[in-house]
């Protein structure tokens, strides 16, 4: 199993940094979405604390869609799907490959993002940067998670641009608002967030589990 | 194989999509080393038959015996021994040559893995290319890649779905020598075809599938082409 999942890992990573496509996209519109932010609120750096954890997780989650839509779509390209469900491994293996190279890309955007955050907004979070990386990993595990699994979904239909958010972004609303939340408490703009932290913890044990589970009726034809 | 020597045995194999009967009551047997090919028009159920047999699709009623063994019981075992081709390649375009063979090598747990893909980079006649990525390739080196791909892990069983569509007379004729050169180590083909003049030509066996079942089954040696010809196109205007 152990193979498997470094193999798939092996070929998306293989692909991502000869392509760049997953990490282009969802970078410049972390960007842009910074920079509009930036512009258009012209914030203090109370205000920006206050309301960054909001707008880094609004510009995560929307990137995270632009990266996982390409998640399965590559697989659907020559039949390589097709492929994949005939290699005789276990076909839950295939999701966990897939899962750590999405939770990759998404993290890699997130650590180039947020030291252009505290540059645009002026802050200073010196000694607040590990919990926000053990935040931003957690946070990422749990979107990746069902959004795995929903790419794949999303990749055998029509309209799968489309599918994939309005799939996705529902059901992950409770790991976003407690990424948010614990975000914000990493900041120091929050006093208390265990509550936050262990719903972060429970959501990507659930769906990571639910998602390694189901992964094989899903793509099956 | 089962002692009785038959690679594939499915006995009242049926599948339904909704309402629609894809297969019914479909019982066949495959002998090792033989070509069996199946005919039919769209629709017919010649693909979901080898998608069942390749285990893509498990929920099916009925019993598929395969190497001898329920393929419900054995699916992992039994996908090592089976090549698998379709008109398109499985390749993955931003992949060098080496890389797309590597990386299947590796799925099927190929040993020695390096070795392996040098010799069949070698026996395709793409060393110059093995860096060079899929979406470089002209379309009939992405062909042979293709094959290659196949034939990697060295299968008994190969199941053709439709393998001539979209190429050239020259591209067909490279994929009847390596589909002869299969047979003739030992290896056993089910393939599914329109072509009556490509899927008589090495056959041993045919059979033809209308509406999910199967309609009419003969040895080609007791076949007249230009009678099967007339006799196919009735079944399928029907």
């Amino acid at each position: 199993m152990t193979r498997t999942i470094l193999t798939i890992l092996w070929k998306d990573l293989k692909i991502e940094l000869r392509t760049k496509e997953a990490f282009s996209a969802s970078f410049v519109f972390c960007i842009i979405v910074l920079v509009i932010f930036n512009f258009t609120l012209d914030l203090t750096t109370e205000e920006a604390l206050r309301l960054g954890p909001g707008f880094l997780w609004v510009a995560f989650a929307f990137a995270g869609v632009l990266s996982l839509n390409r998640s399965f779509a590559l697989e659907k390209e020559e039949g390589c799907a097709q492929a994949l469900m005939l290699a005789p491994v276990d076909r839950g293996a295939i999701y966990v490959g897939k899962l750590l190279a999405n939770v990759i890309f998404m993290l890699v955007t997130e650590i180039i993002i947020l030291p252009l955050f505290v540059v645009f907004f002026n802050l200073d979070l010196g000694g607040k940067i590990p919990p926000l990386l053990l935040i931003f990993f957690l946070g990422t595990v749990g979107f990746a998670s069902v959004g795995t699994i929903f790419s794949a979904i999303a990749a055998n239909t029509r309209m799968r641009e489309v599918m994939l958010p309005i799939l996705l972004l529902p059901i992950t609303i409770p790991v976003l608002i407690a990424a948010v939340e614990t975000t914000a408490y990493a900041m120091g703009v929050r006093d208390e967030a265990s509550f936050w932290f262990r719903l972060l913890i429970a959501y990507d044990v659930v769906f990571t589990v639910a998602s390694f589970l189901a992964f094989e009726y899903v793509v099956e034809e | 194989m089962t002692p009785n020597g038959l690679v594939l045995e499915t006995t009242e194999l049926a599948k339904q999509f909704g309402r629609l009967h894809a297969l019914r009551s479909i019982s066949l047997t495959v002998e090792l080393g033989e070509f069996l090919t199946i005919f039919g028009r769209n629709g017919a159920g010649k693909t979901t038959f080898l998608r069942i047999v390749s285990s893509l699709i498990r929920s099916y009623s009925g019993k598929v015996t395969l190497f001898g063994k329920d393929l419900r019981k054995a699916e992992e075992d039994t996908r090592r021994r089976i090549g698998f081709i379709s008109h398109e390649s499985f390749l993955y375009k931003d992949l060098t040559v080496a890389d797309n063979l590597t990386f299947y090598g590796r799925l099927y747990g190929v040993n020695p893995l390096q070795e392996s893909v040098e010799n069949i980079i070698a026996r395709v006649g793409l060393e110059e290319k093995r860096n060079v990525v899929m979406r470089a390739l002209s379309r009939g080196m992405k062909q042979r890649l293709s094959l290659a791909r196949a034939f990697l892990h060295k299968p008994e069983l190969l199941l053709l779905d439709e393998p001539y569509t979209g190429l050239d007379e020259r591209a067909c004729e490279i994929l009847d020598e390596v589909f002869e050169g299969f047979i003739n180590e030992g290896g056993t083909i089910i393939m599914t075809t329109h072509n009556i003049e490509r899927g008589m030509k090495q056959a041993n066996r045919i059979v033809v599938f209308d509406k999910g079942s199967i309609v009419h089954k003969a040895k080609t040696s007791d076949i007249n082409i230009d009678d099967f010809r007339k006799e196919y196109r009735e079944i399928i205007s029907q």
